[in-house]
């Protein structure tokens, strides 16, 4: 059983050292580590360096695949940290020599094609192939996030695009962020629409599952679509949504500018668009997502906005930035929940890593990380200590 | 794909039965994943042997089980901790198709840090920098492994490297073999003891407060034994006070005669003057001393400045400008933590060449037909960056060797079947013969190097309490290579 899409990635699956030091280490402060690691569950085939083993073997036809490994691998949750602890970057093209996050997105690719995926991975694509959302929600349920809040149709002519994403769209916590945010745009007088029931999945993490032409396919009439309404900017609720269209679309055709929507607002208050006269208060602490800061380089923007409050103290974790701890709801574990680890789940330690600093308050910018740590905190029982609130609630003082 | 009804390993049962289910693997691509070590590539070794099971106990008691139920069977162990080997561990020869792989990393906790008698108790699958911070939160500091610090567990290097482990502050406080006050071992048979002078030398006895009991020093018979006499599941170690003070600093000596000159003054001042000491040369370069001070007073950090500069200065040395800026970009490179973002960045591969254990005064020799050689061997290749190195280990030995890094485009199977020809059929034997050297590493390869050295006599009192304690042959079997 070849694989398809590994040999592309072969000089980097070749030239890792093996050293383990993608792994990252328990407590050293100011430093990542893996969260599959973390868990203490699994063999060595889980962590960053087994899993480049394992793509050596796999290409020199010492290993086939199996659902044993299938399940392996879909446990990763593609974070970057190992990427970041790895650090081997070219000189020349600044590009990372062995990608690990992209070499095991080929894996998964590879299962896929193969019809190995685990069982919830499977209904996951499902579920996006037929309602367009991962948890099987009829599609005109989309649009019905804004409850009594006046949100107008994105027209030919806006000038933004908001565009919410399924979790933010369906996840009755997250929502609250999604209206959160539309409050502070039109304080601001932003010219913008949703799509409404007309939002299609962004295709994240059909991509980081490994369902390419499905990727494709969702990308593709995305795009159509936008150019058909002439979208020149969209500000994007999740991080995951801004990483795909900020990273894949544009070589599948996409021409529009895009933001996430801690950047957008970041410029406003820069150009004094949006004055924040929000009285919250208390010690916060912020949680870098992924897909915002380790795999796009964001990690002023959210502090920024976040420190417009004046009536709060911003406290980092002991690893924040790029070696911020990941919630565990990456590479779609938010629905697949597939890595496990029980009392160190990923959300289960980042909570207890946002306890240490004393911090009342975990501010997230992403729908993701709002369910997955809110979940942590439930299974720390540590309600009354406490609580996720996404940048947008933080600003609007709710 | 893997066929729908696997046939498990023989042992697959018993085994979960001891450990749970979720801990134990024979799925091809557990196995294979454990077969190799960090730098296989650059060091020139194929991958280990495939185990034919992965278990990963938590407990001294489950190790107990294991390897009970491993002489019942007759089926060898292999013990493994964070991988970080340079000597390809286990070395190709070890284990075979149905050995257990016994992955100690879950093994991971820190029992007890005591303040009051200055000592920490941790399991043995600790990863180092682990251990090192939590002792630091507290006020302490126990000297563990420089490289690779994030990597390897605290079994794995007690096992493996000579004297079990180097230190940053190796040239003063020697190895972690000096703060070891006792182990907790599971026996070849199964057996449970306590080494040093706690419980297990003396039954009145609620803690290991010190190494010496009223008894043989049977701690260190299982440091540097690659695993072959036991499997380590506990430590305790003596730790001290952290220093706060430190203070780097770097000289441009100017040349070899007068780095030797100091470096001769230096080792030779009771109580040291400096924490760590670095030569660092490059052949038609910079002869530079890199010294790091750690102090508990201000004090006590500017007599030692003191003395450094006066023999460095003495010597013909300088310090400040464009020395100190070449000298932090050569150290850089010695950091593990940085090795990706410093050194790869320039090249794809390197290589500690030659790197061993060898007397002082001929630390400077073995440097040159280190450099002799790779002028000879690498003559072809691509070198990007090479820096010869020595650092004193306490006052009679040198850690001393080159690290090379190899340009992007250097052919790596070259470059690989350079370094395994060099290593086996030249650098040991003249490391040993013509020099008085010792292999760095007590594992993998190496370890078979290092016991071809082994007179008759010691040779066969190390056969006999193979045979002795492991009179199956369980652990680690034929790992000298006898």
């Amino acid at each position: 059983m070849q694989s398809k899409y590994l040999d592309e990635l072969r000089e980097g699956i070749f030239l890792c050292m093996g050293c383990g030091v993608c792994r990252g280490v328990w407590s050293r402060k100011g430093e990542g580590m893996c969260p599959v690691f973390a868990t203490g569950v699994g063999f060595e085939d889980s962590i960053p360096r087994g899993r480049v083993t394992v793509a050596q073997d796999i290409l020199d036809g010492q290993l086939s695949y199996s659902k044993g490994l299938a399940n392996s691998l879909f446990r990763c949750t593609q974070c970057a940290n190992c990427l970041v602890l790895c650090g081997a970057i070219e000189e020349e093209t600044g590009r990372s020599i062995v990608d690990i996050p992209k070499i095991v997105e080929a894996m998964k690719a590879d299962v896929v094609d193969f019809g190995l995926a685990p069982p919830k991975v499977r209904d996951f694509l499902e579920n996006i192939q037929k309602y367009g959302n991962p948890y099987g929600e009829p599609a005109d349920k989309r649009g019905k996030w804004p409850e009594n809040i006046a949100v107008k149709k994105y027209q030919p002519g806006d000038e933004y695009l908001l565009y919410i994403g399924c979790v933010g769209s369906y996840d009755t916590r997250s929502q609250q962020a999604a209206r959160a945010l539309v409050e502070l745009l039109q304080q601001a007088g932003v010219s913008f629409g949703i799509l409404g029931n007309e939002e299609m999945c962004d295709g994240n993490e059909v991509l980081r599952l490994g369902e390419r032409e499905l990727f494709q396919y969702m990308a593709e009439e995305n795009i159509k679509s936008y150019k058909k309404l002439e979208v020149k900017n969209i500000i994007t609720l999740s991080p995951h949504a801004y990483n795909v269209m900020k990273n894949e679309y544009p070589r599948l055709g996409a021409e529009f500018n895009v933001m996430h929507y801690t950047q957008f607002l970041s410029t406003l208050m820069k150009n004094n668009k949006l004055s924040i006269s929000s009285k919250f208060k208390g010690l916060v602490t912020y949680h870098d997502p992924c897909f915002l800061g380790r795999c796009n380089g964001e990690y002023e923007a959210p502090r920024e906005v976040l420190t417009s409050v004046g009536s709060l103290s911003l406290v980092e974790m002991r690893r924040s930035r790029e070696y911020s701890f990941c919630c565990g709801g990456g590479g779609a574990n938010f629905y697949t929940d597939l890595i496990d680890g029980s009392e160190n789940s990923p959300s289960r330690i980042r909570v207890r890593e946002a306890l240490e600093t004393g911090a009342a308050v975990i501010a997230v910018a992403c729908p993701v990380c709002i369910t997955m740590l809110e979940d942590g905190i439930k299974a720390e029982e540590v309600e009354g200590k406490i609580m996720v609130k996404d940048i947008s609630e933080i600003l609007v003082g709710k | 794909m893997s066929q729908d009804v696997k046939q498990h390993h023989s042992l697959y049962g018993e085994l979960c039965s001891i450990v749970g289910s979720e801990n134990v693997s024979d799925e091809d691509f557990v196995r294979r994943a454990y077969t190799r070590a960090p730098f296989t590539m650059i060091f020139g070794y194929s991958r280990g042997k495939t185990p034919g099971i992965a278990v990963r106990p938590k407990t001294t008691e489950h190790v107990s089980a294991i390897v009970r139920l491993a002489n019942k069977t007759k089926v060898p162990i292999v013990p493994k901790g964070g991988g970080g080997s340079l000597a390809a561990f286990p070395p190709p020869w070890v284990g075979g198709d149905d050995n257990i792989l016994i992955d100690t990393t879950a093994m991971n906790k820190i029992v007890e840090i005591d303040k009051e008698y200055m000592r920490v108790t941790a399991q043995c699958g600790v990863i180092l920098s682990q251990l090192a911070d939590e002792v630091r939160k507290v006020g302490f500091h126990l000297p563990t492994v420089d490289v690779p610090i994030h990597m390897d567990t605290l079994g794995g290097v007690l096992s493996g490297f000579i004297g079990g482990g180097e230190p940053s502050d190796l040239a003063t406080s020697g190895t972690m073999n000096k703060y070891l006050l006792g182990l907790q071992v599971v026996l070849p048979t199964g057996e449970i003891i306590n080494t040093g002078g706690g419980p297990g030398t003396n039954i009145h006895q609620s803690k290991t407060l010190h190494r010496d009991a009223a008894s043989p020093d049977m701690t260190g018979m299982f440091v540097g034994d690659g695993g072959v006499f036991g499997i380590k599941t506990e430590a305790t170690f003596e730790i001290k006070p952290f220093p706060r003070y430190y203070l780097p600093g770097i000289y441009d000596m100017g040349s070899w005669d007068n780095v030797w000159k100091a470096f001769n003054i230096l080792v030779s001042i009771d109580p040291y003057p400096y924490t760590r000491l670095l030569v660092l040369h490059k052949r038609a370069g910079p002869t530079l001393v890199m010294y790091i001070i750690r102090a508990h007073s201000e004090k006590e950090l500017n007599t030692k400045k003191e003395i450094v500069e006066e023999v460095f200065s003495s010597c013909g040395g300088k310090t400040g400008g464009s020395e100190f800026e070449a000298g932090m970009r050569l150290g850089i490179a010695f950091s593990a933590r940085q090795l990706g973002k410093a050194v790869l960045p320039r090249a794809s591969m390197m290589s500690y060449f030659g790197e061993a254990l060898v007397p002082r005064n001929r630390a400077p020799d073995w440097l040159d037909y280190l450099n002799d050689s790779a002028d000879r061997i690498f003559k072809d290749i691509k070198v990007t960056e090479r820096v010869d190195f020595v650092l004193p280990y306490l006052r009679a030995m040198c850690v001393a060797g080159i690290l090379i890094y190899f340009g992007k485009e250097s052919p790596a199977e070259q470059v690989t079947s350079i370094l395994r020809d060099f290593t086996a059929n030249e650098m040991h034997k003249n490391l040993f013969e013509r020099y008085g050297g010792f292999a760095e590493l007590a594992q993998g390869i190496a370890q078979v190097d290092s016991a071809s050295c082994w007179s008759p006599a010691y040779k066969s009192y190390m056969m006999s309490l193979k045979k002795a304690l492991d009179p199956n042959n369980i652990l680690m079997p034929d790992l000298w290579g006898f």
